[in-house]
């Protein structure tokens, strides 16, 4: 029963069939992607910081 | 007389495929781009002529049940079969970028993720259009900026349109200029456009700059596996060149690697071309699609430097024009937010924050691509 809600086709257009589950998966993509993007970011940045931070040229030190 | 009829057996196939000579006109409209325009010439070019081989009457170039084409080998071997052309042109991209202005102010990371938004907004709109998700998922990919990782996903999520995604990914790219400043003024006010960041940049061990692209690839090897192969390459390639040591091979992957790659990719790309492929619907939803990608990416930027603004002190604000240099587009998105800096505050010089932006863009985009892909897997769509 439940599957056939996920795929009940909302509307048709000239390029193809709307159903809610793609809809669905599209939007979880947008939420959980940039989530994703931002996730990664974050940890290169502190990755960056923390190099940046502990390998420090001698010369640039003195 | 008959013996002659060779003579006469391609041009009879034209008439009988008149679409075939309207990929001739698109092939010529875009080697007149590349040539006359200076839209991305060392891509365009290539697809342009490439467009016009695929579409020539009879096996050709591309084949038929008894002999293989050299275009269809090469897609099948270059692209099909391992996705190597894409691939290799990123350890020359690697090799081209310097990470310098980033690993010296690491906040612009941060641009460089939320000016992937468009990529996601494009999906959905794409799927809302009537396109399949595994296609949406390539279209919006374009917003990425970066022709290499739209040909790439757009080859594993198989999406029949392929060759459009190619085509619009590299067109839009050569028309930043236009796009990016027309997005910019969209979502700023000329005060914002006039905010003056200070350039202070942390000096960079070389230490950093060698340990750099193996944490990365480490990181997106854990997080966001279906990336690695993007991130890999690209960090393979940056790491040739930050070595020190490796010159030679520097810049054999920055000079003679990503040109021959480059000759060939264009070419291949057009087995997608063909005008029973091409010439439908969906590639002008694609090419709208595409445009609504960049525009978005921009928008997406330049909101979250404005989102930040709301929590930063007065003295540390961030001109909200250097998000928008958070795409894949190098150098150019840095230079158009530069001179746009300029135009508004001829003493503003935002060029290293751009910069710094614009290549965390290089990044989020090989990023973004390869979590597209880990959704298409998890999906069930690959």
């Amino acid at each position: 029963m439940l599957k056939f809600y996920l795929l009940s086709v909302l509307y048709t257009t000239p390029l193809g069939t709307v159903d809610s589950e793609s809809l669905i998966n599209s939007l979880k993509l947008m939420g959980l992607g940039m989530l994703g993007i931002l996730i990664v970011m974050i940890l290169i940045y502190v990755v960056i910081v923390i190099l940046n931070k502990t390998t420090k040229d001698k010369k640039n030190q003195k | 007389m008959n013996e002659l009829s060779f003579l006469t057996d391609g041009v009879l196939y034209m008439v009988q495929n008149p679409k075939m000579l309207v990929m001739w006109i698109i092939g010529g409209l875009l080697i007149w781009l590349a040539i006359k325009k200076d839209f991305e010439p060392a891509l365009l070019l290539p697809m342009g002529f490439g467009a016009i081989l695929v579409n020539l009457p009879l096996p050709g170039v591309i084949g038929d049940e008894n002999t293989t084409g050299i275009v269809k080998w090469l897609f099948d071997v270059g692209i099909e079969a391992s996705e190597a052309f894409p691939l290799l042109l990123f350890v020359g991209i690697g090799a081209m970028i310097d990470f310098g202005p980033l690993l010296s102010n690491p906040r612009m990371l941060l641009f460089g993720g939320a000016a992937q938004f468009g990529i996601f907004m494009t999906v959905c709109l794409a799927v809302l259009l009537g396109f399949p998700l595994a296609d949406a998922m390539s279209i919006g990919v374009i917003g990425a900026a970066d022709g290499p990782t739209s040909i790439l996903v757009s080859q594993t999520m198989k999406s029949q349109y392929m060759g459009a995604i190619a085509v619009a990914a590299y067109s839009y790219m050569a028309l930043v200029p236009i796009i990016q400043p027309m997005a910019i003024r969209l979502v700023t006010t000329k005060k914002e456009r006039m905010i003056r960041m200070p350039y202070n940049p942390a000096s960079v061990s070389k230490t950093t700059k060698i340990l750099f692209p193996i944490i990365v690839t480490l990181i997106a090897g854990l997080i966001a596996p279906q990336s690695v192969s993007l991130v890999g390459f690209l960090m393979f390639g940056n790491l040739i060149r930050e070595s020190g040591k490796l010159e030679n091979l520097s810049q054999t992957a920055q000079g003679p690697l990503a040109n021959l790659i480059t000759i060939f990719l264009g070419v291949t790309i057009a087995f997608q071309m063909r005008a029973d492929q091409f010439l439908n619907l969906g590639t002008l939803g694609v090419m709208a699609l595409g445009l609504f990608a960049f525009v978005f990416d921009t928008i997406g930027g330049v909101l979250f430097a404005k989102l930040l603004n709301l929590f930063l002190p007065k003295d540390r604000k961030i001109n909200p024009m250097v998000g928008g240099a958070g795409i894949s587009a190098f150098p150019m998105s840095a230079r158009v937010i530069q001179k746009m800096a300029l135009k508004e505050d001829n003493q503003n010089h935002l060029l290293m924050h751009a910069v710094g932006a614009n290549v965390a863009g290089q990044i989020g985009s090989v990023v973004a691509g390869g979590i597209i892909l880990s959704f298409g897997s998890i999906f069930g769509l690959m």
